[in-house]
Protein backbone atom coordinates (compact mmCIF):
# COMPACT_ATOMS: atom_id res chain seq x y z
CA UNK A 1 0.00 0.00 0.00
CA UNK A 2 1.23 3.56 -0.78
CA UNK A 3 0.31 4.54 2.98
CA UNK A 4 2.78 2.20 3.94
CA UNK A 5 5.69 3.32 0.99
CA UNK A 6 5.41 6.34 2.78
CA UNK A 7 6.92 5.53 6.36
CA UNK A 8 10.22 4.27 4.95
CA UNK A 9 10.46 5.94 1.43
CA UNK A 10 13.38 8.18 0.68
CA UNK A 11 13.05 10.81 -1.98
CA UNK A 12 15.52 9.01 -4.70
CA UNK A 13 13.39 5.24 -4.44
CA UNK A 14 9.89 7.88 -4.50
CA UNK A 15 11.52 9.11 -7.96
CA UNK A 16 12.32 5.61 -8.84
CA UNK A 17 8.99 4.86 -8.87
CA UNK A 18 7.45 7.76 -10.20
CA UNK A 19 9.53 7.40 -13.36
CA UNK A 20 8.35 3.60 -13.52
CA UNK A 21 4.56 4.60 -12.75
CA UNK A 22 3.89 2.71 -10.09
CA UNK A 23 1.79 5.71 -9.09
CA UNK A 24 1.26 9.25 -10.08
CA UNK A 25 2.85 12.13 -8.35
CA UNK A 26 -1.46 13.28 -7.63
CA UNK A 27 -1.34 9.96 -6.02
CA UNK A 28 1.58 9.96 -4.10
CA UNK A 29 0.75 13.55 -2.90
CA UNK A 30 -3.10 12.52 -1.82
CA UNK A 31 -1.22 9.75 0.11
CA UNK A 32 1.26 12.59 2.42
CA UNK A 33 -1.59 14.80 2.59
CA UNK A 34 -3.93 11.93 3.91
CA UNK A 35 -1.08 11.33 6.25
CA UNK A 36 -0.38 14.79 7.25
CA UNK A 37 -3.77 15.74 8.16
CA UNK A 38 -3.57 12.60 10.66
CA UNK A 39 -0.32 12.68 12.08
CA UNK A 40 0.26 16.68 12.18
CA UNK A 41 -1.73 17.28 15.21
CA UNK A 42 0.37 15.30 17.18
CA UNK A 43 3.95 16.86 15.97
CA UNK A 44 2.45 20.26 15.00
CA UNK A 45 5.07 19.91 11.73
CA UNK A 46 3.31 22.05 9.83
CA UNK A 47 2.07 25.90 9.82
CA UNK A 48 0.28 25.56 6.56
CA UNK A 49 -0.95 22.32 4.07
CA UNK A 50 -0.70 24.09 0.54
CA UNK A 51 -3.22 21.51 -0.55
CA UNK A 52 -4.50 23.38 -3.61
CA UNK A 53 -1.46 24.65 -4.94
CA UNK A 54 0.53 21.20 -4.23
CA UNK A 55 -2.20 19.51 -6.60
CA UNK A 56 -1.65 21.75 -9.73
CA UNK A 57 2.19 21.09 -9.42
CA UNK A 58 1.28 17.33 -8.70
CA UNK A 59 -1.06 17.36 -12.13
CA UNK A 60 1.72 19.60 -13.68
CA UNK A 61 4.44 16.49 -12.15
CA UNK A 62 2.54 13.55 -13.89
CA UNK A 63 2.28 15.39 -17.27
CA UNK A 64 6.60 16.45 -17.27
CA UNK A 65 6.64 12.26 -16.33
CA UNK A 66 4.43 10.79 -19.07
CA UNK A 67 6.62 12.85 -21.12
CA UNK A 68 9.79 11.56 -19.99
CA UNK A 69 11.54 14.91 -18.93
CA UNK A 70 11.01 13.93 -15.50
CA UNK A 71 14.33 15.36 -12.66
CA UNK A 72 15.21 13.45 -9.74
CA UNK A 73 12.72 15.57 -7.99
CA UNK A 74 9.30 15.96 -10.30
CA UNK A 75 6.42 15.10 -8.32
CA UNK A 76 8.37 15.20 -5.32
CA UNK A 77 6.28 16.29 -1.95
CA UNK A 78 8.47 18.60 -0.32
CA UNK A 79 8.38 20.66 3.35
CA UNK A 80 9.66 24.11 3.34
CA UNK A 81 10.47 25.89 6.48
CA UNK A 82 8.15 28.99 7.31
CA UNK A 83 10.88 31.54 6.95
CA UNK A 84 11.57 30.99 2.79
CA UNK A 85 9.12 32.86 0.87
CA UNK A 86 6.33 31.42 -1.30
CA UNK A 87 4.68 33.59 -3.69
CA UNK A 88 0.71 33.74 -2.74
CA UNK A 89 1.42 31.65 0.49
CA UNK A 90 1.58 32.56 3.71
CA UNK A 91 5.17 33.09 5.32
CA UNK A 92 5.34 33.78 9.06
CA UNK A 93 8.46 33.16 10.14
CA UNK A 94 6.89 31.59 13.08
CA UNK A 95 6.41 34.84 14.52
CA UNK A 96 2.93 36.73 14.83
CA UNK A 97 5.23 39.72 13.21
CA UNK A 98 4.27 37.93 10.28
CA UNK A 99 1.60 35.48 10.82
CA UNK A 100 -0.65 36.95 8.22
CA UNK A 101 2.41 38.23 5.51
CA UNK A 102 1.79 36.58 2.12
CA UNK A 103 4.84 37.20 0.20
CA UNK A 104 4.61 38.85 -3.54
CA UNK A 105 7.26 36.63 -4.98
CA UNK A 106 9.49 33.57 -4.83
CA UNK A 107 12.67 32.96 -2.72
CA UNK A 108 15.02 31.51 -5.28
CA UNK A 109 15.24 28.12 -4.28
CA UNK A 110 11.73 28.18 -4.25
CA UNK A 111 11.46 29.12 -8.25
CA UNK A 112 14.38 26.64 -8.87
CA UNK A 113 12.38 23.52 -6.87
CA UNK A 114 9.45 24.56 -9.02
CA UNK A 115 11.45 24.72 -12.60
CA UNK A 116 12.43 21.05 -11.55
CA UNK A 117 8.76 20.15 -10.74
CA UNK A 118 9.16 19.79 -7.13
CA UNK A 119 5.91 19.62 -5.08
CA UNK A 120 5.80 22.14 -2.03
CA UNK A 121 3.50 20.00 0.37
CA UNK A 122 3.46 22.73 3.36
CA UNK A 123 5.59 25.20 5.46
CA UNK A 124 6.92 23.85 7.91
CA UNK A 125 7.46 25.11 11.86
CA UNK A 126 10.07 26.98 13.33
CA UNK A 127 11.45 28.65 15.92
CA UNK A 128 10.41 32.44 15.81
CA UNK A 129 12.47 34.02 13.12
CA UNK A 130 14.98 31.00 13.51
CA UNK A 131 15.97 32.38 16.93
CA UNK A 132 16.16 29.28 18.84
CA UNK A 133 17.59 25.37 19.32
CA UNK A 134 13.97 23.76 20.52
CA UNK A 135 11.28 24.85 17.60
CA UNK A 136 9.44 26.23 21.27
CA UNK A 137 9.35 29.73 20.54
CA UNK A 138 7.14 29.85 17.67
CA UNK A 139 3.95 31.83 17.44
CA UNK A 140 2.34 29.06 16.04
CA UNK A 141 3.18 26.45 19.00
CA UNK A 142 5.72 24.30 19.71
CA UNK A 143 7.07 21.01 17.82
CA UNK A 144 6.75 17.78 18.97
CA UNK A 145 9.37 14.91 18.58
CA UNK A 146 7.97 12.37 16.90
CA UNK A 147 10.38 9.55 18.01
CA UNK A 148 9.18 11.01 21.64
CA UNK A 149 6.24 13.51 21.38
CA UNK A 150 7.09 15.04 25.28
CA UNK A 151 10.39 16.28 24.02
CA UNK A 152 11.62 19.11 21.40
CA UNK A 153 12.40 18.19 17.73
CA UNK A 154 15.07 21.08 17.77
CA UNK A 155 15.49 23.84 16.02
CA UNK A 156 15.03 26.28 14.41
CA UNK A 157 14.18 23.54 11.48
CA UNK A 158 12.35 21.77 14.09
CA UNK A 159 9.08 21.48 11.90
CA UNK A 160 11.27 20.57 9.01
CA UNK A 161 13.05 17.97 10.72
CA UNK A 162 9.20 16.39 12.40
CA UNK A 163 7.85 16.64 8.93
CA UNK A 164 10.40 13.57 7.35
CA UNK A 165 10.52 11.75 10.85
CA UNK A 166 7.04 11.39 11.19
CA UNK A 167 7.18 10.80 7.27
CA UNK A 168 5.11 13.88 6.23
CA UNK A 169 7.51 14.51 3.22
CA UNK A 170 10.17 12.61 2.38
CA UNK A 171 12.11 15.34 2.25
CA UNK A 172 12.43 19.58 3.43
CA UNK A 173 14.09 22.55 3.42
CA UNK A 174 15.41 24.07 6.63
CA UNK A 175 17.97 27.03 7.35
CA UNK A 176 20.80 26.61 9.64
CA UNK A 177 22.57 29.92 10.69
CA UNK A 178 23.85 28.06 14.04
CA UNK A 179 22.78 24.34 13.20
CA UNK A 180 19.05 24.91 12.64
CA UNK A 181 19.46 22.47 10.18
CA UNK A 182 21.86 19.83 12.44
CA UNK A 183 20.63 20.37 15.21
CA UNK A 184 17.01 19.60 14.67
CA UNK A 185 18.13 16.98 12.13
CA UNK A 186 20.05 15.23 14.85
CA UNK A 187 17.03 15.25 17.61
CA UNK A 188 14.55 14.15 15.11
CA UNK A 189 16.90 11.30 13.47
CA UNK A 190 17.71 11.81 10.38
CA UNK A 191 19.89 13.08 7.65
CA UNK A 192 20.83 17.31 7.35
CA UNK A 193 23.21 19.41 5.86
CA UNK A 194 24.46 22.87 5.88
CA UNK A 195 25.84 23.99 2.61
CA UNK A 196 29.58 25.84 1.90
CA UNK A 197 28.09 29.99 2.83
CA UNK A 198 27.19 31.54 -0.78
CA UNK A 199 26.46 27.75 -1.85
CA UNK A 200 22.64 28.65 -1.94
CA UNK A 201 20.98 32.09 -2.25
CA UNK A 202 19.11 33.42 0.50
CA UNK A 203 17.20 36.06 -1.51
CA UNK A 204 13.56 35.04 -0.17
CA UNK A 205 15.12 34.33 3.32
CA UNK A 206 14.04 36.21 5.50
CA UNK A 207 17.15 37.12 6.92
CA UNK A 208 18.39 36.54 10.64
CA UNK A 209 22.17 36.98 10.22
CA UNK A 210 23.40 37.45 6.55
CA UNK A 211 27.00 36.31 6.73
CA UNK A 212 25.93 33.19 8.33
CA UNK A 213 22.50 31.86 6.83
CA UNK A 214 22.09 28.83 4.57
CA UNK A 215 19.30 27.19 3.24
CA UNK A 216 19.82 23.24 3.15
CA UNK A 217 18.38 20.21 3.11
CA UNK A 218 16.83 17.78 5.74
CA UNK A 219 16.00 14.19 4.42
CA UNK A 220 16.41 10.56 5.70
CA UNK A 221 19.71 9.89 3.71
CA UNK A 222 22.41 11.81 2.43
CA UNK A 223 22.36 10.83 -1.00
CA UNK A 224 18.48 12.37 -0.95
CA UNK A 225 20.57 15.62 0.52
CA UNK A 226 23.12 15.63 -2.07
CA UNK A 227 20.02 15.39 -4.66
CA UNK A 228 18.16 17.97 -3.18
CA UNK A 229 21.36 20.70 -3.01
CA UNK A 230 22.21 20.16 -6.66
CA UNK A 231 18.42 21.42 -7.66
CA UNK A 232 18.63 24.52 -5.16
CA UNK A 233 22.23 25.33 -5.03
CA UNK A 234 24.20 27.98 -7.67
CA UNK A 235 24.76 31.91 -8.55
CA UNK A 236 22.14 33.96 -8.36
CA UNK A 237 21.99 37.66 -9.46
CA UNK A 238 20.01 38.54 -6.43
CA UNK A 239 22.07 37.41 -3.88
CA UNK A 240 25.64 38.36 -4.71
CA UNK A 241 27.59 36.30 -2.04
CA UNK A 242 26.56 33.62 -4.26
CA UNK A 243 29.13 31.40 -6.40
CA UNK A 244 28.52 30.36 -9.67
CA UNK A 245 28.29 26.89 -8.64
CA UNK A 246 25.44 25.30 -10.86
CA UNK A 247 24.90 21.89 -12.08
CA UNK A 248 27.32 20.30 -9.76
CA UNK A 249 26.46 16.71 -8.58
CA UNK A 250 26.88 16.98 -5.11
CA UNK A 251 25.91 12.66 -5.54
CA UNK A 252 29.04 12.05 -7.36
CA UNK A 253 30.46 9.93 -4.20
CA UNK A 254 27.70 8.15 -2.52
CA UNK A 255 28.49 4.72 -2.84
CA UNK A 256 32.23 5.19 -3.45
CA UNK A 257 34.79 3.41 -1.37
CA UNK A 258 36.05 5.81 1.67
CA UNK A 259 39.46 3.94 2.63
CA UNK A 260 42.26 6.59 3.16
CA UNK A 261 40.18 9.31 3.98
CA UNK A 262 41.72 11.06 6.94
CA UNK A 263 39.36 12.04 9.61
CA UNK A 264 40.01 14.37 12.30
CA UNK A 265 38.80 14.15 15.94
CA UNK A 266 39.06 17.81 17.63
CA UNK A 267 39.41 16.66 21.39
CA UNK A 268 37.71 20.01 22.09
CA UNK A 269 34.49 18.50 20.72
CA UNK A 270 34.52 15.53 23.40
CA UNK A 271 34.88 16.94 26.61
CA UNK A 272 32.48 16.93 29.72
CA UNK A 273 29.77 18.86 28.12
CA UNK A 274 28.98 16.10 26.00
CA UNK A 275 26.94 13.31 27.49
CA UNK A 276 28.80 9.85 28.42
CA UNK A 277 26.50 7.58 25.82
CA UNK A 278 26.32 10.44 23.27
CA UNK A 279 30.13 10.75 22.94
CA UNK A 280 30.67 7.01 22.83
CA UNK A 281 28.27 6.68 19.88
CA UNK A 282 29.91 8.76 18.14
CA UNK A 283 33.57 7.43 18.98
CA UNK A 284 32.01 4.46 17.97
CA UNK A 285 31.61 5.75 14.38
CA UNK A 286 34.76 6.84 14.29
CA UNK A 287 35.85 3.17 14.73
CA UNK A 288 33.71 2.72 12.06
CA UNK A 289 35.64 4.83 9.82
CA UNK A 290 38.46 3.75 10.89
CA UNK A 291 37.52 -0.12 9.94
CA UNK A 292 36.56 1.07 6.55
CA UNK A 293 39.93 2.19 5.96
CA UNK A 294 40.03 5.70 7.15
CA UNK A 295 42.81 7.65 9.00
CA UNK A 296 41.68 8.63 12.66
CA UNK A 297 43.65 12.01 13.41
CA UNK A 298 43.30 13.24 17.03
CA UNK A 299 43.54 17.26 15.92
CA UNK A 300 42.66 20.67 18.14
CA UNK A 301 40.51 23.48 18.09
CA UNK A 302 41.83 25.41 20.93
CA UNK A 303 39.68 28.80 19.92
CA UNK A 304 36.51 26.42 20.55
CA UNK A 305 35.90 28.11 23.76
CA UNK A 306 35.02 31.23 22.43
CA UNK A 307 33.26 30.58 19.71
CA UNK A 308 29.68 30.45 21.09
CA UNK A 309 30.31 33.66 22.23
CA UNK A 310 31.56 35.00 19.20
CA UNK A 311 28.97 33.42 17.41
CA UNK A 312 26.28 34.90 19.72
CA UNK A 313 27.85 38.17 19.59
CA UNK A 314 28.05 38.40 15.27
CA UNK A 315 24.76 36.86 14.60
CA UNK A 316 22.72 39.31 17.26
CA UNK A 317 24.48 42.18 15.62
CA UNK A 318 23.29 41.13 12.50
CA UNK A 319 20.06 40.42 13.64
CA UNK A 320 19.54 43.65 15.05
CA UNK A 321 19.86 45.37 11.80
CA UNK A 322 17.63 43.04 9.84
CA UNK A 323 14.64 43.16 12.16
CA UNK A 324 14.99 46.71 12.10
CA UNK A 325 12.66 46.69 9.07
CA UNK A 326 9.82 44.85 11.31
CA UNK A 327 7.89 48.19 12.26
CA UNK A 328 4.10 47.32 11.17
CA UNK A 329 4.09 50.58 8.66
CA UNK A 330 4.83 48.28 4.92
CA UNK A 331 3.75 44.79 6.20
CA UNK A 332 3.54 42.61 8.66
CA UNK A 333 1.60 43.15 12.04
CA UNK A 334 1.02 46.68 13.21
CA UNK A 335 -0.08 47.34 17.04
CA UNK A 336 -3.49 49.33 17.00
CA UNK A 337 -2.15 51.13 19.98
CA UNK A 338 0.23 54.74 20.11
CA UNK A 339 -0.72 58.18 18.68
CA UNK A 340 2.60 58.84 17.14
CA UNK A 341 4.70 57.33 14.66
CA UNK A 342 7.29 56.39 17.00
CA UNK A 343 4.67 54.69 19.44
CA UNK A 344 3.55 52.99 16.77
CA UNK A 345 6.69 51.47 16.08
CA UNK A 346 7.65 50.15 19.66
CA UNK A 347 4.14 49.08 20.15
CA UNK A 348 4.57 46.82 17.40
CA UNK A 349 7.43 45.35 18.20
CA UNK A 350 6.17 45.21 21.63
CA UNK A 351 3.52 43.03 20.66
CA UNK A 352 4.79 41.11 17.49
CA UNK A 353 7.67 39.71 18.49
CA UNK A 354 8.71 36.57 21.50
CA UNK A 355 10.95 36.83 23.88
CA UNK A 356 13.78 35.46 22.62
CA UNK A 357 13.94 37.80 19.51
CA UNK A 358 13.86 40.74 21.73
CA UNK A 359 16.65 39.55 23.93
CA UNK A 360 18.60 38.90 20.48
CA UNK A 361 18.02 42.46 19.27
CA UNK A 362 18.68 44.19 22.75
CA UNK A 363 22.16 41.75 22.58
CA UNK A 364 23.01 42.96 19.32
CA UNK A 365 22.64 46.30 19.91
CA UNK A 366 24.76 46.31 23.21
CA UNK A 367 27.67 44.76 20.76
CA UNK A 368 27.45 47.50 18.34
CA UNK A 369 26.97 50.04 20.84
CA UNK A 370 29.57 53.01 21.44
CA UNK A 371 31.43 51.77 24.80
CA UNK A 372 30.96 48.18 24.12
CA UNK A 373 32.00 47.64 20.13
CA UNK A 374 35.59 47.22 20.83
CA UNK A 375 35.19 45.17 23.65
CA UNK A 376 32.48 42.45 22.27
CA UNK A 377 31.94 43.08 18.65
CA UNK A 378 35.30 43.51 17.25
CA UNK A 379 36.61 40.99 19.34
CA UNK A 380 33.69 38.25 18.14
CA UNK A 381 35.17 38.89 15.07
CA UNK A 382 39.06 38.41 15.25
CA UNK A 383 38.02 35.17 17.05
CA UNK A 384 35.79 34.57 13.59
CA UNK A 385 39.43 35.25 11.92
CA UNK A 386 41.36 32.99 14.43
CA UNK A 387 38.35 30.19 13.81
CA UNK A 388 38.93 29.91 10.58
CA UNK A 389 42.56 30.09 10.74
CA UNK A 390 42.91 26.95 12.80
CA UNK A 391 40.52 25.08 10.71
CA UNK A 392 42.48 26.40 7.74
CA UNK A 393 45.44 24.35 9.41
CA UNK A 394 43.20 21.17 10.21
CA UNK A 395 42.26 20.82 6.70
CA UNK A 396 45.94 20.90 5.93
CA UNK A 397 46.28 17.05 7.37
CA UNK A 398 42.67 15.95 7.31
CA UNK A 399 39.67 16.14 4.63
CA UNK A 400 36.90 15.95 6.83
CA UNK A 401 36.39 16.85 10.61
CA UNK A 402 34.01 14.42 13.04
CA UNK A 403 31.92 15.86 15.74
CA UNK A 404 29.49 15.25 18.16
CA UNK A 405 26.13 17.23 16.35
CA UNK A 406 24.74 18.33 20.18
CA UNK A 407 25.84 17.62 23.74
CA UNK A 408 22.49 15.58 24.54
CA UNK A 409 19.89 14.00 22.77
CA UNK A 410 16.28 15.71 23.18
CA UNK A 411 15.15 16.84 26.16
CA UNK A 412 11.69 16.81 27.22
CA UNK A 413 9.60 19.83 26.74
CA UNK A 414 9.97 22.76 29.14
CA UNK A 415 12.95 21.43 30.76
CA UNK A 416 16.15 23.71 29.47
CA UNK A 417 13.90 26.37 27.03
CA UNK A 418 13.46 28.71 29.32
CA UNK A 419 16.85 29.08 30.69
CA UNK A 420 18.61 31.19 27.28
CA UNK A 421 22.04 31.57 28.15
CA UNK A 422 22.31 27.34 28.95
CA UNK A 423 20.18 27.17 25.36
CA UNK A 424 23.35 28.82 23.99
CA UNK A 425 25.62 27.10 25.41
CA UNK A 426 24.46 24.02 23.94
CA UNK A 427 25.01 25.40 20.39
CA UNK A 428 28.88 24.40 20.67
CA UNK A 429 28.51 21.36 18.84
CA UNK A 430 27.46 23.28 15.52
CA UNK A 431 28.24 27.24 15.26
CA UNK A 432 31.81 26.86 14.63
CA UNK A 433 30.51 25.62 10.65
CA UNK A 434 28.39 28.94 10.24
CA UNK A 435 31.19 30.81 11.63
CA UNK A 436 33.86 29.47 9.50
CA UNK A 437 31.03 29.23 6.65
CA UNK A 438 32.43 25.76 6.18
CA UNK A 439 30.15 23.34 4.77
CA UNK A 440 29.18 20.01 7.53
CA UNK A 441 26.28 17.14 7.49
CA UNK A 442 24.69 15.76 10.54
CA UNK A 443 23.52 11.58 10.47
CA UNK A 444 22.34 9.19 13.03
CA UNK A 445 24.86 6.78 14.78
CA UNK A 446 22.78 5.55 17.65
CA UNK A 447 20.46 5.45 19.60
CA UNK A 448 20.31 5.90 23.85
CA UNK A 449 18.78 4.17 26.25
CA UNK A 450 15.10 5.62 25.81
CA UNK A 451 15.65 5.11 22.09
CA UNK A 452 16.49 8.94 21.06
CA UNK A 453 18.87 9.35 18.16
CA UNK A 454 22.05 10.78 18.44
CA UNK A 455 23.99 12.21 16.14
CA UNK A 456 27.43 13.15 14.58
CA UNK A 457 28.28 15.61 12.00
CA UNK A 458 30.79 15.47 9.21
CA UNK A 459 32.55 19.31 8.42
CA UNK A 460 34.71 19.69 5.32
CA UNK A 461 36.62 21.77 2.81
CA UNK A 462 35.13 24.77 1.71
CA UNK A 463 32.31 23.91 -1.51
CA UNK A 464 33.31 20.06 -0.89
CA UNK A 465 30.09 18.73 0.14
CA UNK A 466 30.60 15.54 -2.56
CA UNK A 467 33.27 14.41 0.34
CA UNK A 468 31.31 14.88 3.35
CA UNK A 469 28.18 13.33 1.63
CA UNK A 470 29.94 10.63 0.46
CA UNK A 471 31.30 9.99 4.11
CA UNK A 472 27.58 10.07 5.56
CA UNK A 473 26.00 7.64 3.04
CA UNK A 474 29.18 5.29 3.72
CA UNK A 475 27.97 5.22 7.24
CA UNK A 476 24.26 5.24 6.66
CA UNK A 477 24.72 2.02 4.53
CA UNK A 478 25.87 0.08 7.75
CA UNK A 479 23.72 1.56 10.14
CA UNK A 480 20.32 0.15 11.08
CA UNK A 481 18.48 3.21 10.98
CA UNK A 482 15.05 2.96 13.29
CA UNK A 483 12.19 4.80 12.04
CA UNK A 484 9.90 6.80 14.28
CA UNK A 485 6.98 5.30 15.46
CA UNK A 486 4.36 7.53 14.52
CA UNK B 1 27.43 46.69 34.79
CA UNK B 2 24.02 45.35 33.10
CA UNK B 3 21.48 47.66 35.09
CA UNK B 4 18.33 49.22 34.22
CA UNK B 5 19.80 52.36 32.72
CA UNK B 6 21.75 50.42 30.22
CA UNK B 7 18.99 47.90 29.38
CA UNK B 8 16.44 50.85 28.53
CA UNK B 9 19.46 52.62 26.76
CA UNK B 10 19.36 49.45 24.74
CA UNK B 11 15.37 49.21 24.55
CA UNK B 12 15.69 52.52 22.89
CA UNK B 13 18.38 51.84 20.14
CA UNK B 14 15.97 48.24 19.42
CA UNK B 15 12.68 50.24 19.76
CA UNK B 16 11.21 48.16 22.14
CA UNK B 17 9.19 48.40 25.23
CA UNK B 18 9.04 46.73 28.44
CA UNK B 19 7.03 46.87 31.72
CA UNK B 20 8.54 47.76 34.45
CA UNK B 21 8.14 43.57 35.50
CA UNK B 22 9.76 42.76 32.20
CA UNK B 23 12.30 45.38 32.52
CA UNK B 24 13.51 42.96 35.90
CA UNK B 25 13.06 39.75 33.97
CA UNK B 26 15.10 40.84 30.83
CA UNK B 27 17.96 42.78 33.17
CA UNK B 28 18.27 39.46 34.66
CA UNK B 29 18.37 37.00 31.15
CA UNK B 30 20.71 39.89 30.02
CA UNK B 31 22.85 39.62 32.56
CA UNK B 32 23.25 35.94 32.07
CA UNK B 33 23.92 36.24 28.56
CA UNK B 34 26.60 39.15 29.01
CA UNK B 35 28.47 36.60 31.39
CA UNK B 36 29.14 34.16 28.50
CA UNK B 37 29.41 36.83 26.01
CA UNK B 38 32.40 38.23 28.46
CA UNK B 39 34.77 35.63 27.28
CA UNK B 40 35.34 37.26 24.26
CA UNK B 41 37.44 39.92 26.54
CA UNK B 42 39.97 37.21 27.56
CA UNK B 43 40.66 36.40 23.70
CA UNK B 44 44.39 38.01 23.10
CA UNK B 45 46.13 36.82 20.57
CA UNK B 46 49.36 37.82 18.60
CA UNK B 47 48.56 37.95 14.98
CA UNK B 48 46.65 39.61 12.39
CA UNK B 49 42.87 38.57 13.38
CA UNK B 50 41.19 41.64 11.20
CA UNK B 51 37.92 40.31 9.64
CA UNK B 52 39.17 39.66 6.13
CA UNK B 53 36.79 40.91 3.90
CA UNK B 54 35.74 39.24 0.69
CA UNK B 55 36.23 40.75 -2.41
CA UNK B 56 32.23 40.73 -3.63
CA UNK B 57 33.20 43.58 -6.55
CA UNK B 58 33.06 41.03 -9.35
CA UNK B 59 29.67 39.87 -8.59
CA UNK B 60 27.96 43.02 -8.59
CA UNK B 61 25.28 43.34 -11.58
CA UNK B 62 24.96 45.93 -14.15
CA UNK B 63 22.98 48.72 -13.44
CA UNK B 64 19.91 48.35 -15.35
CA UNK B 65 16.54 49.74 -15.24
CA UNK B 66 13.96 46.82 -14.92
CA UNK B 67 10.36 46.79 -13.80
CA UNK B 68 10.23 46.85 -9.82
CA UNK B 69 7.36 45.09 -7.61
CA UNK B 70 3.81 46.48 -8.89
CA UNK B 71 2.03 49.02 -6.39
CA UNK B 72 -0.70 46.94 -5.88
CA UNK B 73 1.41 43.83 -4.59
CA UNK B 74 3.87 46.22 -2.53
CA UNK B 75 1.05 47.31 -0.93
CA UNK B 76 -0.77 43.75 -0.10
CA UNK B 77 0.83 43.16 3.32
CA UNK B 78 0.41 46.52 4.66
CA UNK B 79 -2.59 47.05 7.42
CA UNK B 80 -3.00 50.37 6.57
CA UNK B 81 -2.71 52.21 3.43
CA UNK B 82 -4.60 54.87 0.63
CA UNK B 83 -4.38 52.25 -2.14
CA UNK B 84 -1.69 54.65 -3.04
CA UNK B 85 0.25 55.18 -0.09
CA UNK B 86 1.17 53.48 3.55
CA UNK B 87 -0.61 55.78 6.00
CA UNK B 88 0.78 56.32 8.99
CA UNK B 89 0.07 58.95 12.00
CA UNK B 90 1.56 62.31 11.30
CA UNK B 91 5.24 63.08 11.75
CA UNK B 92 5.82 66.35 11.26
Amino acid sequence: MLSETLKTATLKTLSQKLKAKEFSATELLEAYIKRANAVNSKTNAFITLCEETAFDAAKSADKTIAEGKATTITGIPLGVKDNICTNGIKTTAGSKMLADFIPPYDATVIARLKNSGAVILGKTNMDEFAMGGSSQTSFFGGVCNPYDLSRVAGGSSGGSAASVAAALCPAALGSDTGGSVRQPAAFCGITGLKPTYSTVSRYGLIAFASSFDQIGPMAKTAEDCGILLGCIAGFDNNDFTTKGLDNIDYTVKIGKDIKGLVIGLPKEFFGDEIDAEYKQAVLNAAKYYEKMGCVIKEVSLPSLKYAVSAYYLISSAEAASNLSRYDGIKFGYRSKNGKTYEEIIKNTRREGFGDEVKRRIMLGNYALSSGYYDKYYSNAVKIRSKIKAEYDAIFKECDVILTPTAPSVAYKIGTKENNPAQMYLADICTVTANITGLPAVCTTCGYDKNGMPISFSLTGRAFDEATILGAADNFERSFERREAQI
Amino acid sequence: MFDSILISHLAELSKLKFTDDELLKITENMGDIISIMDRVCDFDENGNFEEKRLDLSKNIRQDEVKESLPRDKALSNASEMDGTFFTVPKVV
